[in-house]
């Protein structure tokens, strides 16, 4: 009897575990810049929480959700649950620099490469 | 006793497919960017209804209010998106395409549509004379 309500307990536990869905996104390649598009649906334009820490770019985001409770479901594709990514940055990015918006339900993120890493012309003696 | 008209809602001819692809398959997330963009054909959709309306809601993240077409035609309500990508390297154009049966109760007049953060929502209301109507035992 007593382990019974124990395995309840852990399940109950076990659900309320946050799960997320890994969101589309594209990364396009500019002067000195990567430029970061993610597909955000449903997501206002304050939604997003985009945070770096070392050199993995971390994005949050939720959803507005449109769905009323008493509505009955007729058919159901899209996936539901928060946005979450995780990207590596390979190179070393301005930090203070990165710009971030959110608009039509797509988050651009500007990542401007660090002074180091930026390309540069080099003059020939 | 509940008389319900329908409880699955018939879907366009390609919908079975593609989840009989996938879950054969695995997702496409798996699969090269070359099948799914620029050209992919879906977007995901969900259907819902109350007593009043059907609400019909699509993903469709970065599509501006001007590229998506509705239309309702012979029950079948039809969302088509034309977005044009520009790149550096010029521009490419992204058809998207899907269709549902929507029944014939429905007020094609009273439908309406908003398209917010990427998320469409359509809206259609049943017409008046085949919403349930709760019946007082006198």
């Amino acid at each position: 009897m007593n382990t019974e309500i124990a395995t309840n307990q852990n399940q109950s536990a076990e659900k309320e575990v946050k799960s997320y869905r890994k969101p589309e996104y594209a990364v396009h390649s500019e002067d000195n810049a990567y430029r970061l598009e993610v597909h955000l649906p449903g997501v206002p334009k304050d939604g997003a929480r985009i945070t770096l820490d070392g050199n993995l770019l971390n994005i949050e985001a939720s959803p507005v959700d449109l769905v009323q409770e008493e509505w009955s479901t007729f058919r159901r594709e899209r996936a539901e649950g928060d946005f979450r990514l995780n990207l590596e940055l390979n190179v070393d990015i301005d930090a203070d620099e990165i710009k971030a918006k959110v608009e039509d339900g797509v988050l651009t993120v500007n990542l401007p490469l660090a002074a180091k890493a930026a390309k540069r012309t080099i003059a020939i003696q | 006793m509940k008389l319900v008209k329908r409880n699955t809602w018939p879907s366009d001819p390609f919908f079975e497919m593609d989840r009989l692809f996938n879950r054969a398959f695995g997702s496409s997330e798996l699969w090269p960017a070359a099948f799914k963009s620029p050209a992919h054909r879906d977007f995901p959709l969900d259907v819902y209804g109350d007593d009043e309306r059907y609400y019909v809601t699509a993903e469709l993240p970065g599509v501006p209010r001007d590229a998506v077409d509705l239309k309702v035609e012979n029950s079948v309500l039809s969302i088509m998106v034309n977005v044009e990508d520009k790149t550096e390297s010029g521009s490419s154009r992204r058809t998207m395409t899907r269709s549902i049966t929507v029944g014939d109760d429905i007020d094609i007049d009273g439908v309406s549509a908003k398209l917010e953060n990427g998320i469409l929502q359509v809206s259609l209301p049943k017409a008046e004379e085949r919403r349930p109507r709760k019946i007082e035992i006198s």
